[in-house]
């Protein structure tokens, strides 16, 4: 399965739009100025998502993970790379990065903005699909790619696709990369672009 | 150098006897304050410089001053003498005349180049020897 | 007696009396309407409140700051299904508690939380919130954060570069300094960045001792350029020690770099001119070689035959003028007139002799000399062979030369030799007290040049000319003008083993013009 044209940029308009809602509660938290964008949207089967985020991210990577379920049901992840972490959190917090490992403070709170995030976005999905999805507790892990991939196994009887959304945090003069990831069973997925479709007609007729 | 009283020592290198002679005269009627010793050859100056053999006593033959060389000499010529002079960083000091018959100019350019002070074309004259020998040091 | 079976919720209810009772955190649930339907034992004990005192109260009435901060939002997301954490980093503290413990550095508990909605059948019936005091946690980050303040205030003062590194070897931290020489951007010489300002010649040596010291865990030390600011290369010296744990394997590496450029410029000058003390030595013993074969060249030329000749035919002549001018000069007051001419009859005959001897010896010499021709700068011989002879220069006479005189192919001993006789005749033939002025000048003829020089001499008659370059022809009795007779055939036979030839003009009274003439040199 494939994106067209069309559907990348609607996709792209859609989180934008959670992203927006994301950046304003992240603003309003740390007191900074914080932007988020979308560069880019892909999907690729679940089996090749592993292939694509070692093409952009290395060593070990801090995730937020995220188990959604209902009517819709899947997984969230916000992956960014350890130096991006230890980046993105003191400039959030406005503190000096310090060398070493993610510390507990430092985890606690990429996980909140980590949920933020995914929160935000998951919530648009929701309002298009017109459904109300349950969230686990995220959790954040520091581990490979491999490792990451081993964790969200999802035993299903459906073909499962990941939707890899390039994030690019603005923070004052700084950006950090990150990348969300949206796994859903193709049913799901189907009924997304299906959603998404009539939601550009209706976009375009305003 | 001499202080006013002390006499030169005078070194003259000449195989001819004819031209010791005529060295030797216009030295005496010169009437400077200086001793004159003699050479007959390069080798003689080469022992003389070192206090070898004959000239082992360095009471008897003091260092010289100054030394007049002749160049065409059997055993070793005056060119030899001057360039192992050179080699000898307290004996390159010595002031060395050339008192040559030859008026070659590369016999002139090949002394300069060995560190000869002046050359002179024999005979010397009596007021020739004044001159040097006075205003030496 | 049978204990009665255990429901599945009398189990669940069971563990929810004990965690209520026993856990290390907060725990309170909500209604839809976010009234308090549960406060378990450790709020009691921080909030001082019991849970008789709260339950079913509105959870704002209870904790009005969190309507003020706006935190209410959050349970309304969470009665949407949302769960939502809250960091300590961004919020402090969710319920406001006194610090509990001694330290003093939070008047405040601080806390995460985790907000989330309470499921019943899988329809949200209200929240749960679990709150966590991390008070001491924070504590131990604040004085971990001191510290490396501290280390980072030390490590930017001091005017090394210091870095650390991770046990792979990638950097993790480097002081400012670093930035400062460089003039990097920040953060840029982390991981493998700082090779980027490393000398392209050095940068290889550093990375295989680097690998080393990892695998080895040896300390790391190396001398390398860093390229600052302006562009330029500096010495740096660099070491890094590993720092091991329980088991004694690396886990950090800390290093320091510092600028040793001057002393490196200083130590390569050193050797720099050590060498060139060695190339000098060298070039001197080829110098001493040098000199040692010119020796041999001049001794050869002392034992060639004419030189030996010249030196053994003229001492005795030498030595004849020498005892006659003794006498003239000892005896003169003892002397008659008589014996006086005699003597100096005897000194005069043996100056010409030693002349002949002389010329002859010139002419042996031309005749037998090796000729290769080459160019040769004619002026330039003119100018040396006058300022050798006093008798050719003011205030004894007059040589113009006529510029520029042509270059020719020639034997330069030869040709000097004849332009010397021919100036020195040129001089010598004047009428008495006339100063001798001559002309010096060249012209082409033909495909030859000719050499003209020109005297305001006595001249000479018609019929003497063609002889005049014989051997011992004389144009004028020796006591008129004395002279070998031997000087003009020494031009002709030089300037005839050049392949040149020569000739005269002349008229009695009216001067004479000699002419040596040879082929051109080709123009450079």
């Amino acid at each position: 399965m494939e994106l067209t044209q069309a559907h990348q940029e609607a996709l792209t308009e859609l989180i934008n739009i959670g992203y927006g809602r994301a950046a304003a509660a992240l603003s309003e938290l740390t007191g900074r100025r914080i932007k988020l964008e979308v560069p880019k949207v892909a999907v690729y089967p679940v089996d090749k998502i592993g292939t694509a985020l070692k093409e952009v991210l290395s060593g070990e990577v801090a995730s937020v993970h995220q188990v959604f379920s209902g009517p819709v049901s899947g997984t969230a992840l916000l992956l960014l790379d350890h130096d991006a972490a230890l980046l993105l959190n003191s400039l959030l917090l406005d503190s000096p990065v310090h060398p070493g490992r993610l510390r507990a403070p430092e985890r606690e709170a990429l996980t909140e903005v980590g949920n933020i995030v995914l929160n935000a976005c998951l919530g648009v999905f929701g309002n298009l699909l017109q459904v109300q999805v349950t969230f686990s507790v995220p959790r954040l892990n520091v581990e490979s790619i491999d490792g990451v991939m081993h964790s969200i196994s999802v035993r299903s009887q459906e073909v499962q696709y990941a939707l890899m959304v390039h994030t690019h945090f603005t923070v004052r003069d700084s950006d950090v990369r990150g990348y969300l990831v949206i796994i859903l069973g193709i049913t799901s997925f189907s009924r997304l672009l299906q959603e998404l479709e009539s939601w550009e007609k209706r976009q375009l007729t305003r | 150098m001499s202080r006013t009283g002390t006499p030169l020592n005078v070194l003259l290198v000449e195989d001819l006897e004819d031209d010791r002679f005529f060295f030797q005269h216009a030295f005496e009627r010169a009437g400077v304050n200086a001793r004159l010793f003699i050479a007959k050859d390069g080798v003689e100056a080469l022992d003389y410089l070192q206090n070898k053999d004959h000239f082992a006593d360095a009471h008897q033959f003091p260092r010289p001053d100054i030394i007049f060389l002749d160049l065409k000499m059997p055993r070793r010529n005056g060119f030899e003498v001057l360039q192992w002079m050179q080699e000898r960083s307290l004996l390159a000091a010595i002031k060395v005349i050339i008192l040559s018959g030859s008026d070659e100019p590369t016999d002139m350019e090949l002394c300069r180049k060995l560190g000869a002070a002046d050359y002179i074309i024999k005979p010397i004259d009596t007021k020739r020897i004044e001159q040097l020998l006075k205003t030496d040091p | 007696m049978n204990p009665p079976e255990q429901t599945s919720e009398q189990l669940n209810n069971a563990i929810l009396v004990w965690t209520h009772e026993l856990a290390p955190h907060g725990i309170f649930t909500t209604d839809k309407e976010l009234r308090i339907t549960s406060w378990n034992h450790w709020l009691e004990r921080h909030s001082s409140m019991r849970a008789e005192q709260v339950v079913g109260r509105p959870l704002i009435d209870i904790i009005p700051s969190l309507a003020e901060r706006r935190l209410v939002e959050y349970f309304n997301d969470a009665l949407r299904g949302e769960v939502r954490v809250l960091s300590r980093a961004l919020h402090g503290y969710l319920l406001p508690m006194p610090s509990s413990g001694s330290d003093t550095t939070f008047d405040r508990m601080q806390q995460s939380a985790r907000i989330a909605p309470l499921l019943l059948e899988g329809q949200v019936c209200g929240t749960i919130t679990i709150v966590e005091d991390v008070t001491e946690r924070e504590c131990q980050n604040s004085i971990l954060r001191e510290s490396e303040e501290r280390f980072r205030v030390m490590a930017d003062t001091v005017p090394n570069i210091i870095y650390t590194a991770a046990s792979n070897g990638q950097v993790d931290f480097i002081n400012q300094r670093f930035y400062d020489v460089s003039g990097l951007p920040p953060r840029s010489g982390l991981g493998s960045g700082w090779l980027q300002v490393i000398h392209p010649d050095d940068a290889e040596r550093a990375i295989i001792a680097l690998e080393q010291s990892i695998k080895n865990g040896n300390v790391f030390a190396m001398e390398f350029r860093i390229k600052d600011k302006a562009g330029q290369f500096r010495w740096f010296i660099s070491r890094a020690w590993p720092i091991r744990d329980a088991d004694n394997r690396v886990v950090k590496w800390f290093g320091a770099a510092t600028d040793i450029h001057d002393l490196k410029v200083t130590q390569l000058a050193l050797a720099s001119v050590q060498a060139q003390l060695e190339s000098h030595a060298g070039r001197l013993e080829d110098t001493v070689a040098e000199r040692t074969a010119k020796l041999r060249e001049t001794i050869r030329h002392l034992e060639s035959f004419s030189y030996t000749v010249a030196h053994d035919l003229r001492a005795p002549i030498r030595a004849m003028q020498g005892y006659a001018n003794i006498l003239l000069e000892d005896l003169a007051e003892n002397l008659d007139e008589k014996s006086t001419t005699i003597l100096k009859n005897i000194s005069r005959a043996a100056k010409h002799l030693d002349a002949l001897t002389r010329d002859v010896l010139n002419y042996t010499r031309v005749s037998t000399q090796e000729v290769q021709l080459q160019s040769v700068n004619v002026e330039e011989l003119v100018h040396n062979v006058t300022a050798m002879n006093p008798a050719l220069q003011a205030p004894h006479s007059n040589i113009g030369i006529v510029r520029p005189l042509h270059r020719v192919m020639a034997h330069p001993t030869l040709l000097a030799q004849s332009i010397s006789n021919l100036l020195d005749n040129a001089v010598k033939f004047v009428a008495p007290d006339v100063m001798p002025r001559i002309v010096v000048r060249s012209e082409l003829c033909g495909d030859a040049v000719r050499l003209w020089i020109e005297d305001n001499g006595i001249g000479m008659e018609q019929e003497i000319q063609p002889k005049i370059f014989g051997i011992f022809e004389r144009a004028r009795a020796a006591d008129e003008y004395p002279g070998t007779g031997i000087g003009l055939a020494i031009v002709a036979r030089a300037v005839e083993r050049m392949g040149g030839a020569c000739g005269v003009e002349s008229e009695p009274g009216k001067g004479s013009r000699f002419w040596i003439q040879l082929r051109p040199a080709p123009e450079d």
